[in-house]
Parts: C-alpha cells; structure tokens; sequence
C-alpha cells in the first residue's frame, strides 16, 4: 500500500523538480533546453505555492502560483526570441558562444 | 451502497493513487526533458511534467492554476516546437552529461543546490508529515482569486503588469531590429 501524500510530499516532489530543472540550467549546452530547464523549476515552484496555499488554508499561493505562470510565459516568449536571434547572428545555440549580452 | 466511511476511504486511496502516479510522471517527465539532446524532442516531452502537475494541482483544489498550467503547456508544445524545428540548429554538439560550463557558473549551481537542500532540510525538520486539509473547503473561485489579488497583493500585480509590459517591448524592440 502506497504512503498516504503528506504535505511534506509535495513540497519534497517541488523540490526534486526544482532540482532537476537547475541541473539542466547549469549543464545544457542549448538555449533552449536551457529554458525548458527553467521552466522545470518554475512548475515545481508553482507546485509548492499550491500545496503550502492548501496546507495554510488560504488562497494567496494560488495568486502567486498565476502570477508565477505568468511571467513564466514572458520569460518563454523573451528566450525564444533571443535564442531566435543569437542562431540568426552566430549560428548557435551554445549558450558559452553569447558574448552579446556581456557586460 | 458504499457508506459514508467507505466513500471517504476510496476517496483517500484515489488521491494517494493519483499523487503518486502524477509524482512519478512528472520526475520522468522532467528528467527525459532536461535530457533530451534535440530541443525539439524536448519541447515534446515538456507537457508530461506540466500536465502531471497541473493534475496535482486539481486534487489541492486549485483548477484555476491547473488551467493556467495548461495552457502554458499547450504555448510550450506549439511555440516552442515550432521555433526548434524552424530555427534547423539543433543537436547539442557535446554529450549532454558534460558539464562544460565555466567554473564560476558550475560553483554558482553547486552552491545553489546546496542552499535549496538546507532549506529543505529546514523545512522538513518542523513540518514532518504534517497532513493536508480536507478537500470540502470551500471552493476557490475566480471572484475570490481576483480580491485577493486586488486588495492584498496589489502592489505586486502592478509591478507584474509592468515587468509583463517591459517583456513585451523588449521583445518587439528585438524583433524589430533584426526582423523574424
């Protein structure tokens, strides 16, 4: 018989996906792999925000959770357009070959 | 005809169930995605996670978050997927296990990872096993989301709206200047 899911569960499986995602950040060598790896750690964050709303009662996690989504899809829709440009421009991906945005 | 007991036991096994199903979906899901060489395989894979969560999202009793995850998996798949294979660049040239960034990036993520976990440990150390609410709290409606996030986090919408608006310019700024 499967353990009953515990709060501690869910913020233990935010968390895995959390960590997760910052391994593909800190090992991918692909813009946009690099991103979907971001986007890994931001379901996990949402995921925490949801069961902690759950677990307090309240409705401000959810709130959260949305506007979470929401900058998530911006942040999407920047990268995609920077790693459009940074193929137009050098042909690649690698995200070690972009010296554009250095300070 | 199941009594109320047996019902509620059901219902436990079926959140259980469902919890450790979308749990393991979701890890793979991840995992494969993080893995993938291809971008364009990747951003295949991406809805598996999102959509694992988003139906852990709707046994917490949070659809409107499980929508919002929806969608965003939908723009994910199609946006996404259609930039990969346009863009025609596409394979990794290294293996994906090596980790060839530069050194400060690799202590940057060391010490990231290490922080996460010590505040996990924190966290699990004073909510060990703590039990979730019943789900016959009252429902959580689009009204009651929308106060809430007018009366209590309203500076925070704003500054959301302006840094979404600052997104937007950004973006038509690039695209403007070297046309797609």
């Amino acid at each position: 018989m499967l353990p009953e899911p515990t709060f501690n569960s869910y913020l233990l499986l935010g968390a895995v996906l959390c960590v997760i995602g910052a391994g593909g950040v800190f090992a991918r060598r692909n813009l946009l792999t690099v991103l979907l790896s971001v986007e890994v750690m931001i379901v996990g964050v949402v995921l925490t925000l949801v069961a902690a709303d759950r677990y307090l009662g309240r409705i401000d996690g959810q709130v959260v959770g949305l506007w979470v989504i929401a900058l998530s899809a911006g942040q999407l829709a920047l990268g995609l357009v920077i790693a459009w440009l940074c193929v137009r421009r050098q042909h690649s991906l690698d995200p070690d070959e972009v010296t554009d945005l250095r300070w | 005809m199941p009594t109320a007991a047996s019902r509620y036991r059901y219902a436990q096994s079926m959140e259980t169930w469902i919890f450790w199903g979308c749990a393991a979906l979701a890890v793979v899901g991840a995992l494969a995605t993080v893995g993938q060489a291809r971008p364009a395989r990747a951003f295949a894979v991406m809805p598996l996670p999102v959509g694992a969560v988003a139906a852990l999202c709707v046994v917490l009793n949070a659809p409107l978050v499980a929508a919002a995850l929806v969608v965003l998996g939908l723009a994910l798949t199609g946006v996404g997927w259609w930039v990969a294979t346009s863009l025609g660049v596409l394979q990794e040239r290294s293996s994906p296990a090596v980790i060839d960034s530069a050194g400060g990036a690799r202590r940057f993520g060391v010490t990231l990872v290490a922080l996460l976990m010590l505040e996990l440990a924190w966290v699990f150390r004073h909510i060990r096993g703590a039990s979730l609410r019943e789900v016959d709290a009252p429902p959580m409606g689009l009204s009651a989301m929308t106060v809430t996030a007018v009366a209590d986090h309203a500076t925070t919408a704003l500054l959301l709206v302006v840094l979404l608006v600052a997104i937007g310019a950004g973006a038509l700024l690039l695209t403007r200047r070297d046309p797609i």
